[in-house]
């Protein structure tokens, strides 16, 4: 099992592969959208995508619409984001998220999120 | 402090650098939504990671600041003075916490509420005119005079709107405004943990433990150290030369690379200045123009933590005693704005930091009447400086050409700093100023610490390594001059130099003192070759008298125990390349155990006179060289350094000469018939003088470098004409060396580049 | 780096501990320095003088990159100095290491613990402040030094 971890700062991807490779889940990371996207195109398939919105380069909601546009539809995406408006939810779910995770979260909140998607057990 | 609360730190203060530099290039373009964007995203960061880590404070002071950031981005809000003024201390307050956790790993205690406050009254612009007008009408009228911002101009700049990860400075940098000269090294220790340096995430970069670093440039000395024994040993080995040249060159190879991973652009600390400068012209009512250029130009990052502090001081001073406040601006014809120009560049094995203005200059009536009025120089004395050496008198402890004390520079503290920090790193400090004209202060560091050139010399039958940074020129007394050159005022030994008195002090007799009576020394010194090094430490100038001189080294510094740094007059220890040891000798510490005095206050009346001709002290001096039996002058100011090597290493292109040098070859000039004269024997040392001459560099074969002397001009007779080609050097015509008459290679005339540097060069005083 | 050979401590039964000692041999005198505190033996060496060191400064010494201060034993105890090669003891003390100059280094030594001895009283001062007691070997006495009070920078500060 793949993740990769989408954010531009080097504390969450650090903190989220702790917690990630724990479980053991295999972790690779880039520090916006478009590296996100070109650690999709190269190497190994992913079966997650945890992605931050607001990053230099390219958002985290322009990637999640490329990557669905791409075609790369059975890679999850859970949008992990610091913006509790709905608004911004409502916009990811509808690019297609699958699952969102409120900054700051714990190994609990993840876990939950993560059994969503079937990922772990509860 | 766990793993996840520095990475924590070392980001955060990096968005917070980021943050700076985009704040004031907002004020340039408060409408840039890319700027914007970059300041919420720093800001927006830090709330985002606070949180995990439960650090309340700086969550709500993020949040605050966050907010009226969204509103800005959002295009809803345009950035005024107050908001950047408001967001500016916004920084500074989540500084001042990130410093806080980095020392006791908590928040600490601290009243947010007013900055909180004010930030939320930012984001209804209304609101806060009516604060603000308020504030004004209740203030004095003088508030409305503020003046409007300064304009920051990054000529070549390397720092883009939104700086490239790679080129954000390192946390360590991180200190607010005011600039903190604490080494990072105590830092570390102080958290228990060694400290990384980092550049910011990259896939191509990772981050590499300071220790580590040091560590790497502490074997890559030794690797020097062995590689010299080696070229020394298998100089007269022809079957090892090639050998032997190939381990030299991976070895400068690997050394450049070593000291290059240490290396920071200046933008580092560049990037802190257009903040001071905004504060500062706006507390001294100025409008300043900052220039910066040669952001790129990297220093050793030890040496330029140790620069931070003088730069700032210059920086300060520009603004505080340089440019003038608009009104009399425009009363001298000058544009109100003033032009503060930092510049850095590589000059050889030095980097170059300038600070000039346009400033009103330094009147040197007014230097010479402060140094008068402080006791810092005798009335009649300071009447006969010439004006390049009144200049000097205000790198003087106690001296302050300040008009008023202000809260800026404060007086007496300033140029005396600037010069005691940078010579403590080896560097050098030089002022031009034209009154009306402006002000220009030079640094001149050296690259990297941990290796100098060195002048060696030999005392007691032991050898001394002199730091060549001290080093002003070199005089031989040859046996049959030695009674009449030292005379003695009081038993205080001077040598008449160029007219001026020069103390002396022998090496052999400060180190032995009991050995001898004085009688006994100088009778067995009259018989003997003495060579003064003349030397300028610490503002005091002074000749060192030793026994004989041995090659210059790139010597590798290794520190002392603290027992022998006690005795106060060696700075450190090194392997010369024979493999003996050899103590490095602190010029300074030895002029003030010595007793010479501060030059300002010491130098007689002759001395002076004789000075103030010299406008430009190196395009008088030349190197007095021999080439079989002929004498001849090359200008010092075109020689770069001078080589002892096997003939073996001279090769040939046709008939010419050619030295090869790490794959840049450099014609060499024999007239002389030195090369010839050695014949065939590959054994046989050489020594070349390597001059520049345009935008190249040539070698001049010599048989001896003999010394280096003023010379005076030639005219000739009956007419006004300076003699061209000659100069009177030591009472002696002597020709100068036309290095432009060196004809070029056939190959390719370029091929020597203007840095043509590296560890084996020695640059002559 | 460190040499550290063997185990200097070992039980042979209840009642006996053997410890390993190095023997260096000053003058006529043998003594013994506990083989922990020897990073290195260097010989045949000759060190650089410091002018204007204090006396018991023997020199420096290039070791492993490092410029390493040296003490001698001779000078410490008064004897008069012999030019020449020296074998030299590196030492690691709480200040970090330095050298030790003796006339000779011998061979490992192993003493039982029982057989140690203090400082007789009627030693003089310095001799006191350097030795560290002695033990009885069949052969004679074996006196032991105590690096950390043998670290030029402890001496230095004692002559102060």
């Amino acid at each position: 099992m793949r993740a990769l971890i989408v954010d531009d700062s080097r504390f969450v991807r650090d903190f989220l592969r702790g917690l990630l490779e724990e479980k053991g889940i295999e972790c690779e990371e880039a520090s916006d959208g478009k590296a996100g996207l070109s650690h999709l195109h190269e190497g190994d398939p992913f079966d997650l995508a945890l992605v931050d919105w607001n990053m230099p380069v390219m958002d985290g909601l322009d990637m999640l619409k490329n990557m669905r546009a791409e075609g790369y539809a059975d890679v999850k995406v859970m949008m992990v984001t610091t913006e509790a408006e709905d608004d911004f939810i409502i916009r990811s779910l509808d690019a297609g998220a699958d699952e969102y995770l409120m900054k700051p979260f714990d190994n609990e909140a993840l876990t939950e999120k993560l059994a969503m998607l079937g990922f772990v057990e509860a | 402090m766990d793993e996840l609360t520095r990475e924590f730190l070392i980001e955060s203060q990096e968005g917070l650098d980021r943050m700076e530099r985009c704040l004031t290039d907002l004020e340039e373009r408060p409408q840039d939504t890319e700027l914007l964007g970059e300041i919420f995203r720093s800001v927006h960061t830090i709330k985002g990671t606070t949180g995990f880590l439960g650090f309340k404070r700086l969550e709500r002071l993020a949040h605050a600041g966050e907010n009226l950031l969204g509103l800005l981005r959002d295009g809803k809000l345009s950035a005024n003075q107050a908001i950047i003024t408001g967001l500016l201390h916004l920084m500074d307050a989540l500084r001042g916490i990130l410093k806080t956790i980095e020392t006791d790993n908590k928040e600490g205690e601290g009243e947010d509420a007013e900055l909180i406050g004010r930030l939320h009254e930012l984001q209804h612009p209304e609101a806060a005119v009516a604060t603000m007008n308020a504030k004004a009408a209740a203030a004095s009228s003088a508030n409305a005079h503020t003046p409007a911002p300064p304009i920051v101009h990054q000529a070549r700049s390397s720092v883009p709107a939104i700086p490239d990860p790679e080129t954000a400075p390192a946390p360590v940098d991180v200190r607010g405004a005011v600039i903190d000269s604490k080494p990072p090294a105590d830092a570390a220790s102080e958290s228990g943990k060694p400290k990384t340096i980092t550049t910011a995430a990259s896939d191509s970069t990772l981050r590499v433990d300071v220790i580590l670093l040091n560590r790497m440039m502490n074997l890559v000395g030794e690797l020097v150290l062995t590689r010299n024994q080696i070229l020394q040993a298998t100089s007269l080995d022809p079957n090892l030369t090639l050998l032997s040249r190939r381990l030299d060159m991976v070895t400068a190879d690997l050394r450049e690379s070593v000291m290059k991973a240490r290396m920071q652009p200046v933008s580092n600390v560049f990037s802190k200045f257009p903040r001071i400068i905004r504060d500062l012209s706006q507390a001294l009512h100025r409008k300043v123009r900052l220039v910066m250029e040669g952001q790129e130009t990297e220093l050793d990052k030890s040496l330029l933590e140790a620069i931070k502090d003088p730069l700032t001081h210059a920086v300060r001073n520009s603004l505080d005693h340089g440019i003038e406040p608009p009104d009399v601006r425009i009363a001298a014809g000058k544009d109100p704005e003033g032009t503060l120009k930092l510049r850095a560049y590589q000059e050889s094995s030095h980097v170059i930091i300038e600070v000039s203005d346009d400033g009103a200059g330094i009147r040197v009536e007014r230097v010479r009447a402060k140094a008068i009025e402080r006791g810092l120089i005798a009335a009649e004395r300071a009447a006969q400086l010439a004006d390049r050496e009144l200049l000097q008198l205000i790198f003087l402890p106690g001296f302050s050409t300040a008009e008023a004390v202000t809260n800026v520079s404060g007086r007496g503290v300033g140029m005396d700093v600037v010069r005691t920090n940078v010579e403590k790193i080896g560097g050098k400090v030089e002022i031009d100023s034209r009154a009306g004209k402006g002000t220009t202060l030079r640094l001149r560091i050296p690259l990297t610490l941990a290796i100098i050139p060195a002048l060696i010399v030999r005392s007691l039958n032991q050898s001394f390594a002199l730091p060549q940074g001290a080093l002003s020129e070199l005089v031989h007394i040859p046996p049959e001059r030695a009674s009449a050159a030292f005379e003695y005022m009081e038993g205080t030994p001077l040598y008449r130099l160029r007219g001026q008195l020069l103390p002396l002090i022998f090496l052999d007799r400060l180190l032995s003192p009991g050995a001898g009576s004085t009688s006994l020394a100088s009778e067995a010194r009259a018989e003997r070759d003495n060579f003064i090094a003349v030397l300028d430490a610490d503002g005091r100038r002074f000749g060192l008298v030793v026994d004989g001189l041995a090659d210059p080294e790139e010597i590798v510094v290794k520190p002392l125990s603290s027992v022998l740094k006690s005795i106060g007059l060696y700075s450190g220890a090194t392997v010369l390349g024979s493999g003996d040891l050899a103590l490095i000798l602190d010029p300074g510490s030895i002029a003030s155990r010595a007793g010479v005095a501060l030059r300002s206050n010491d130098e007689g009346h002759a001395e002076v006179s004789q000075e103030e001709e010299e406008s430009d002290v190196m395009a008088s001096r030349y190197l007095l060289v021999e080439a079989s039996e002929r004498r001849a002058a090359v200008p010092l100011g075109d020689v770069l350094r001078i080589e002892r090597l096997p003939l073996s290493r001279i090769e040939y292109i046709g008939y010419r000469p050619v030295l090869n040098f790490d794959g840049q070859l450099l014609p060499v000039e024999d007239s002389g018939g030195v090369l010839a004269a050695a014949g065939g024997n590959p054994n046989a040392q050489v020594t070349v003088v390597v001059c520049r001459e345009g935008t190249r560099h040539v070698g001049i074969a010599v048989s001896h470098v003999l010394d280096v002397a003023a010379g005076d001009e030639l005219f000739e007779a009956g007419s006004q004409h300076r003699a061209s080609g000659v100069t009177l050097l030591n009472d002696q015509v002597t020709g100068i060396v036309d290095l432009g008459a060196v004809p070029p290679l056939p190959l390719n005339p370029q091929i020597t580049s203007p840095q043509l540097t590296d560890w084996t060069t020695e640059t002559v005083a | 780096m460190t040499t550290r050979t063997g185990l200097t401590l070992r039980k042979d039964s209840a009642s006996t501990v053997i410890l390993e000692m190095c023997s260096v041999r000053v003058g006529q005198t043998l003594f013994g320095i506990p083989i922990t505190h020897i990073l290195e033996i260097v010989g045949g060496t000759i060190p650089q003088a410091v002018p204007l060191a204090p006396s018991f400064v023997g020199g420096l010494v290039h070791y492993r990159g490092d410029v390493l201060t040296t003490v001698s034993l001779r000078q410490l105890l008064g004897l008069p100095a012999t030019s020449g090669k020296h074998d030299i003891l590196v030492l690691e003390s709480a200040s970090g290491c330095f050298g030790l100059l003796v006339d000779s280094v011998g061979e490992v030594l192993t003493v039982n613990a029982a057989d140690h001895e203090p400082n007789p009283s009627i030693l003089d001062e310095r001799r006191r402040t350097l030795f560290d007691g002695a033990y009885k070997l069949t052969e004679g006495l074996l006196i032991m030094l105590d690096p950390e009070r043998l670290d030029p920078m402890r001496l230095g500060a004692a002559a102060a």
